[in-house]
């Protein structure tokens, strides 16, 4: 025993030793347990001095979580020693360092819990980026012809792509989010025109075929207003909004099959003369958002109802050319467009301790 | 009750999206429209009648054996056939006039009928012309035909042919026919006929010697039967031309004309002839005014007394499609001058084509030959042109205004050496712009 004790005496003053660094000081995780079981002992005010903003937040070694730790102690000593307004700064640190922090309202003490209930978590705007492929056809108000239309004529819709950027404000303490895209869409879509031609002689049918696709891009500004419906993890919601749209480009390809004579040559037409340049639209969507990383992925179905023309009786037979070669005349139409996009909106955050109005 | 909505949602999207097509929505209201009416075969336009509830459309359709078929067509006050084509087989349709009497009510048609007979004993004989004119129910469906030919014992027989019709106000009308023996000179014929159609009298101007070739329109007025032709003075390659009007009387036999040109050296083609609004103020002429080679053309109007007498001096304005009015001897671009029909404010339309050419270094035409109108104010001065067309070769047969005082044009679109008709309604201003 005799000989025992020394030997032991040395080996813990050796492994205290060995446990600080080679500067001889505490390391973060030492501090941090310190700096927690000197709380639980109820010396607060020694705890202050413990959770050094040059020894320990400043720390490069210190993880996240140990920061988040370190000022959820720091700000709930400072609850007990009647600091609110340094309490006030440790929740609003802890804020900032992980605007995911959320309360344990079972574990954590009823002061901390009323004091986060008093900042501003949520994200005040989420930004992202969008891509997807829609599917346009023409909703024809006032159908205009060069030729006797037989069976068959109509338009057809085409895949167009768009994307571009997504912004998110979510309306807090609701659920509702104000939603609006700046979008590059493309819009296609494809006429068919039939012609019936009997003749009497053979006693058959003969057929002219015409067909045309066109193309256009547009600069689209879509705002709608998200409602969540049902408060579940993957966050569906519906919304309704507008969109007002620019023409930037619009260009058609034409092709005329005629029966028994020569074909009419393939040819690109820009049509940008013969379309309204602003368009409005009624926009309904639908959707989910799947929580991920720092932000949502959100699947989305949306209708674009055409509100406002895209061609005009005006320019029914404004490229005379075109009429006279192909037989096509420009019916009055809207322009209406199915869309499946993706996003990704990360959410940005500003907390603060929230003023409450007198 | 979540996922209920959601799915109404989702349906209501995909049932929104794209409500209306070409098939179900309803046809525009409009008071201008291009229509094109294809038939199995390539057909080119000859007349247009305007109707109170739409418009007839005259063409003749041909195989590739060079046999002709005559072809009607009837639309609405839009351009929409109202049905299909009506085939007369057996020859062409130059011109068409509503026609009624105790027998029908309905439509004349002039033209030719071709008789060919490969083994004939003399070459003149292989292929025969004779006139015919159709008479149509008001549905266009054919009743009969009566022929002009030649039925006397000449060894060649003589070509004759159907040109124009028009009413003589008391229910009969008269014919404007030409006949060409063997190799001798074109030479007019008139024929009046009484309201059921017997003949009441006719005279052929066989002591002509130059070939007359005859405008698209006859017309009568003041027991005066009137009409514009080329005189042709062949030499070689050139064709000198020079403008009369021709005037007969009833039942007297001595043709009256004027002359425009006759020493001038040129080629002056007329091609019609149409009374101003008010016919006190006498006739519009149209025609080719053009160097004897055919360079140079031009298009000419000239104005004309409700007598058939020329203005001293003529008053003849000549039409470039670049330089617009212009001399005799200037010519930009060649244009020709078809037709023409009066306007409600004592002005006329003239029709016609130009050709597609650069000038000064910029494409003046949209390719081929185009339509050209112009229209002429009550002074005989130009108030604007307009070239309509596109790639093809558009040609014009017949021009009218309509009630509602637009311009209404029937011609031809040639693309790809396939020909259809097509009937194109324009504004007052020559717009096709509602």
């Amino acid at each position: 025993m005799k000989r025992i004790l020394p030997v032991a005496i040395l080996f813990l003053l050796y492994s205290h030793a060995r446990a600080q660094d080679a500067s001889g000081e505490l390391t973060p995780g030492q501090i941090l347990r310190l700096a927690r079981s000197t709380y639980e002992q109820g010396r607060l005010n020694e705890v202050t001095s413990q959770l050094d903003e040059k020894k320990f937040f400043n720390n490069p070694s210190v993880t996240k979580a140990e920061k988040v730790e370190g000022y959820k102690i720091l700000c709930q000593t400072y609850i007990y020693l009647e600091e609110p307004e340094k309490a006030d700064a440790a929740m609003l640190s802890i804020l900032e360092t992980d605007p995911y922090f959320k309360i344990n309202p079972a574990v954590d003490p009823a002061e901390f819990v009323a004091l986060y209930n008093t900042f501003r978590t949520t994200p005040i705007y989420r930004i992202g980026a969008k891509l997807g492929a829609n599917a346009s056809k023409p909703n024809v108000t006032e159908s205009t012809s060069a030729v006797e239309l037989g069976p068959g004529s109509k338009f057809n819709y085409l895949i167009g792509l768009q994307f571009g950027a997504s912004f998110d404000l979510p309306l807090r303490n609701t659920n509702f989010t104000i939603h609006a895209d700046a979008l590059f869409v493309q819009r296609r879509f494809e006429s068919k025109i039939n012609v019936v031609i009997p003749d009497p002689f053979s006693g058959e049918d003969l057929e002219n075929k015409f067909t045309g696709a066109e193309k256009q891009t547009w600069i689209s500004i879509p705002i709608t207003v998200e409602y969540k419906f049902w408060n579940k993890k993957f966050n569906p919601y519906v919304a309704a909004g507008f969109a007002v749209d620019y023409l930037f480009n619009a260009q058609m390809t034409a092709s005329r099959v005629r029966e028994g004579q020569t074909s009419i040559n393939e040819k690109t037409i820009d049509f940008k003369p013969y379309r309204e340049n602003l368009n409005i639209s009624a926009v309904l969507a639908a959707g989910v958002k799947l929580p991920i990383a720092g932000g949502f992925i959100v699947p989305e179905v949306r209708l674009n109802y055409g509100l406002t023309q895209i061609g005009s009786k005006k320019t029914a037979f404004a490229n005379q050319s075109f009429a006279f070669e192909y037989g096509y005349a420009d019916p009055v139409f809207k322009l209406n467009s199915l869309g499946i996009t993706a996003s990704y909106i990360h959410n940005i955050f500003n907390p603060k301790k929230l003023v409450r109005k007198k | 009750m979540r996922a209920r909505t959601t799915a109404l949602i989702l349906i209501s999207l995909l049932c929104g999206w794209g409500c209306s097509n070409l098939e179900n929505a309803s046809a525009s209201k409009r008071n201008t429209f291009l229509r094109l009416y294809e038939g199995p075969l390539s057909i080119t336009a000859t007349d247009l009648l305007v109707e109170s509830d739409g418009f007839i459309v005259l063409g003749n359709m041909t195989n590739d054996e060079g046999i002709t078929t005559t072809v009607a067509l009837k639309t609405d006050l839009e351009g929409n056939q109202v049905d299909d084509f009506h085939y007369y087989e057996g020859g062409t349709g130059l011109s068409i006039i509503p026609f009624s009497n105790n027998a029908f009510t309905g439509y004349l048609v002039i033209g030719d009928s071709i008789h060919i007979d490969p083994n004939a004993g003399q070459v003149g004989n292989i292929e025969i012309l004779s006139a015919r004119i159709l008479a149509l129910n008001e549905n266009l469906e054919m009743l009969n035909s009566k022929t002009f030919s030649d039925n006397s014992a000449n060894v060649i027989k003589t070509d004759i042919s159907g040109v124009a019709l028009t009413s003589r106000g008391d229910g009969g009308i008269i014919g404007l026919l030409t006949f060409r023996v063997a190799d001798a000179t074109l030479k007019p014929w008139v024929i009046s006929l009484n309201n059921n159609l017997t003949l009441d009298w006719e005279y052929r101007f066989e002591a002509l010697e130059k070939d007359y070739v005859n405008g698209k329109s006859i017309h009568y007025y003041n027991n005066s039967t009137i009409w514009a032709s080329s005189l042709l003075r062949q030499q070689g390659s050139f064709n000198e031309k020079y403008l009369a009007i021709n005037r007969v009387e009833d039942y007297l036999s001595p043709l009256n004309y004027s002359l425009l040109g006759e020493s001038l050296n040129k080629t002056i083609a007329a091609n019609d002839l149409q009374p101003a609004q008010n016919i006190n103020s006498g006739f519009g002429v149209v025609g080719t005014f053009s160097e004897t080679d055919g360079s140079k053309k031009n298009m000419f109007f000239t104005r004309v007394r409700n007598n058939g007498s020329l203005s001293a001096p003529p008053d003849t304005v000549f039409i470039d499609a670049v330089a617009g009015e212009t001399t005799s001897t200037v010519s930009k671009i060649d244009e020709t001058g078809v037709t023409l029909c009066n306007t409600s404010d004592g002005g006329f339309i003239l029709a016609g084509t130009m050709t597609t050419s650069p000038v000064d270094g910029i494409t003046v035409g949209n390719g081929g030959s185009d339509l050209f109108l112009v229209k002429i104010d009550a002074f005989r001065r130009i108030v604007w042109t307009k070239i309509i067309g596109g790639t093809g070769n558009e040609t014009v047969a017949a021009i009218k205004e309509t009630p509602d005082k637009g311009i209404l044009v029937c011609g031809s679109n040639d693309l790809g050496n396939y020909s259809s008709m097509y009937l194109l309604k324009l504004d007052s201003e020559g717009n096709l712009r509602d």
